[in-house]
């Protein structure tokens, strides 16, 4: 399947299949300095992939250039990770990679290989909420809820990290979660109140 | 009279739970069998004409069903400039017609939409599509020439006629009337009765009230109108006419009027203001 895809003389070049699929993932308005020439119509190639989400193995075969945000909403089903922006600026899509909190929009599923991913799915345990998404609750922290996942991802990765000092600090840190109805200074004593409760995220 | 109801219900957001979890549902969250998947092509230059679009690579690239643009975009009732006796369509759409003509009329305008049966399918095809223009150069200053041009030639109230946010963009209605009290210009005189020079004063008085407004952070009346950290605008208290109806104007003592004009209330000084 691969040989057909590409021209010839790029092949081999083409196989490192990481940077094709990179230009694939990036909108089409911001890539038209790519020469047109270098890509020929035909099936992309797939790839196996095994990864744990949220405690559990996963193995799919994913089309080499699907996001990793895209692989959990649409080919597996995990749709509390919002797309929002699909560029990573407003930060719907934030979820953890081995602990680490990242923009899924913004890596691709086959970059994944082996990683552990938690999502909004999987904060809770069973009936136990989050202490992060019980403040969210009780501070009414959300309006429309759509960045509320993300929000809370960040917020868990903003105590985490060390980074819920002051109020000051929250905000730097959530510079990258935005929220179109507002309802920053809730979401800001939700992780305040998280932090002063000295609990475990 | 009947007793209000609380505006604030006590408790949590009913679905907040929901939201918090993920498990709340939007558009996107719906399954729907055979879905298809767009992603537009858009325009590479700011300004001019689309001279051809050539599809036939993007047609052939897998997965892609079709691909829409002016040359075959279903035409939409609510677009046409007339209707079918040739008259003019009172319900004409004025936003932006997509995928309507061959007019780029900004940078990053959609002019195609790639569909295909999944998104990385529909992105892929997206870049094999050829464009070619007839570029034109743009113009994003502010003309004030073209401006008094266009303001001067009216037979209209010089009120509404700043507030056409097709002639000048940005002017709002507490805006214009401090900007007119500034400039001494009654808001219901004709356009065409002023001369270049008064209008050049207007536009000059609208930009510094506006500049003044943003620096005390805008005008705050009540709750709805508050910055995302929930402080007020303070320029409510630098106002000269607004608001003030009554109440002596700070040049000349006499009292401020208020008039119903255009829908919207305008304030004014009737003896400074003429």
């Amino acid at each position: 399947m691969q040989k057909n895809c590409y021209n010839n003389g790029r092949r081999d070049f083409i196989r490192k299949a990481s940077f094709t699929a990179a230009l694939y993932a990036i909108p089409s308005a911001l890539v038209h300095a790519v020469p047109i020439d270098l890509i020929t119509p035909g099936p992309a190639p797939k790839e196996r992939i095994k990864l744990l989400i949220n405690g559990k193995e996963i193995a799919a075969e994913v089309d080499i250039r699907i996001t990793l945000l895209d692989f959990l909403r649409e080919q597996l089903g995990y749709t509390g990770t919002k797309k929002g922006c699909g560029m990573g600026h407003c930060g719907a899509c934030i979820i953890h990679i081995n602990g680490k909190r990242m923009n899924s929009c913004q890596t691709l599923a086959i970059h994944n290989k082996s990683n552990s991913i938690v999502t909004i799915e999987g904060v809770a345990k069973g009936e136990d909420l989050h202490p992060m998404q019980e403040a969210f609750i009780k501070c009414d922290a959300m309006q429309c809820g759509y960045c509320t996942p993300g929000q809370i991802m960040s917020g868990i990765a903003c105590i985490r990290d060390g980074r819920a000092g002051s109020r000051e600090e929250i905000q730097r840190y959530m510079a990258g979660n935005i929220c179109r109805c507002g309802a920053y200074q809730n979401i800001v004593d939700a992780i305040s109140q998280v932090k002063a409760s000295g609990k475990t995220v | 009279m009947e007793k209000n109801l609380p505006l604030i219900n006590e408790g949590p957001r009913a679905d907040a739970l929901d939201k918090v979890t993920g498990k709340a549902t939007y558009a996107a969250e719906h399954r729907v069998p055979n879905l298809a998947y767009g992603v537009f092509v858009c325009s590479t230059i700011a300004k001019g004409t689309i001279q051809s679009i050539d599809e036939s690579v993007a047609l052939k690239s897998e997965g892609v069903i079709d691909i829409i643009s002016h040359k075959n975009c279903p035409s939409i009732p609510g677009y046409a400039t007339q209707l079918p006796d040739g008259t003019r369509n009172p319900k004409q759409w004025w936003g932006m017609k997509v995928l309507h003509d061959n007019q780029v009329r900004f940078y990053g305008q959609p002019i195609a939409l790639i569909v295909a049966e999944t998104v990385e399918q529909a992105n892929a095809a997206s870049l094999l599509l050829k464009v070619s223009y007839q570029k034109e150069t743009f113009e994003t200053d502010f003309n004030l020439k073209k401006v008094i041009t266009n303001i001067i030639s009216r037979k209209s109230a010089i009120k509404p006629a700043i507030l056409n946010q097709e002639i000048i963009s940005g002017i709002g209605n507490i805006y214009a009337d401090e900007a007119l009290w500034r400039a001494k210009i009654h808001p219901e005189i004709i356009c065409e009765d002023l001369s270049t020079d008064e209008i050049k004063k207007l536009i000059n008085s609208a930009k510094a009230v506006m500049k003044s407004a943003i620096k005390a952070g805008g005008t705050s009346f009540d709750e709805q109108y508050k910055n995302v950290n929930g402080e007020s605008g303070y320029f409510s208290r630098s106002l000269s006419v607004y608001g003030r109806a009554g109440q002596p104007c700070s040049r000349c003592a006499t009292l401020i009027r208020r008039i119903a004009f255009a829908n919207r209330s305008s304030h004014f000084c009737p003896r400074c203001q003429r």
